[in-house]
């Protein structure tokens, strides 16, 4: 096996990226996120996009707080 | 042991707090606000982005415990999301008031004939660019479109978001997941770009 294939890191990563550009992560998993970023910068960009995308909620704000029922529970 | 009558709240729990803040007993309601206070507000600050509105928001969510702690049920939720749930049930109220402010406010701009060309193809171009996104987050399934919006809207981790649904960790994780693909792909489907 490949160290590609058994990096911890990378798969805590890719477990928590959505989360993080969601911004829904404690704030100690999003420092080991940011962490990550520092040293495998080339992953910027993935996360960049994810946020593109995330972030497409402030366009039609109204629509999805219409989605949203009053109760979580 | 003498213990003062601040320090006695402070050794109760949660749902003995909403007990007595039901009978009435505002130094309970305090307490409640001394544990939760801070966590509502930053969930409040993220929901509403400036710190008046996030201040008036968590008054008004305590204010809700005060007038409802009768109703809590220790079955259905611990007091902190009970709290949360309160908070940002008041804080979408809130900006619904307030995205509907904004549509009166661009009807009235749209009617306003001194728009420039310029600024008209604009205004036209996002409009074009929300009724995609709109359609995107339409074909989301519902229970995808919820994970997402507690996440980036409300402000709950995803811990938290678990904790409010009831769900596997991995599942709130896997829903986040597959919602962000899906809008992705619905823009790479049809060659655009995320508007931005």
């Amino acid at each position: 096996m490949s160290d590609e294939r058994h990096n911890p890191g990378r798969e805590r990563f890719d477990d928590l990226k959505e989360a993080y550009a969601l911004g829904a992560l404690s704030e100690e998993e999003r420092q080991e996120v940011e962490d990550y970023l520092m040293t495998h910068p080339e992953l910027r960009a993935e996360v960049d996009d994810l946020k593109s995308v995330a972030n497409l909620r402030w366009f039609v704000c109204g629509v999805v707080i219409r989605a949203v029922p009053h109760s979580v529970s | 042991v003498v213990v003062s009558k601040k320090g006695q709240y402070l050794l109760l729990a949660d749902e003995d707090l909403i007990s007595l803040t039901d009978g009435g007993d505002t130094q309970a309601l305090a307490a409640l606000y001394d544990r939760h206070g801070r966590v509502a507000y930053s969930l409040a600050y993220r929901m509403m982005g400036e710190r008046q509105a996030a201040e008036d928001l968590v008054q008004e969510a305590f204010l809700k415990v005060w007038r409802a702690a009768g109703s809590y049920r220790v079955e259905r939720a611990s007091v902190r999301t009970w709290i949360l749930s309160i908070l940002n049930n008041r804080g979408i109220d809130m900006l619904r008031s307030s995205a509907s402010r904004r549509r009166t406010q661009d009807r009235v701009e749209a009617q306003t004939p001194s728009s420039q060309p310029s600024e008209a193809f604009a205004e036209t171009w996002r409009n074009s660019q929300r009724e995609q996104v709109r359609e995107a987050l339409r074909g989301l399934p519902q229970e995808q479109l919820k994970v997402l919006e507690l996440a980036y809207f409300s402000g709950y981790t995803h811990k938290e978001i678990a904790e409010l649904l009831d769900l596997p960790l991995g599942t709130v994780k896997g829903r986040m997941r597959l919602g962000l693909k899906k809008i992705r792909e619905y823009f790479d489907s049809r060659g655009m770009a995320v508007p931005g």
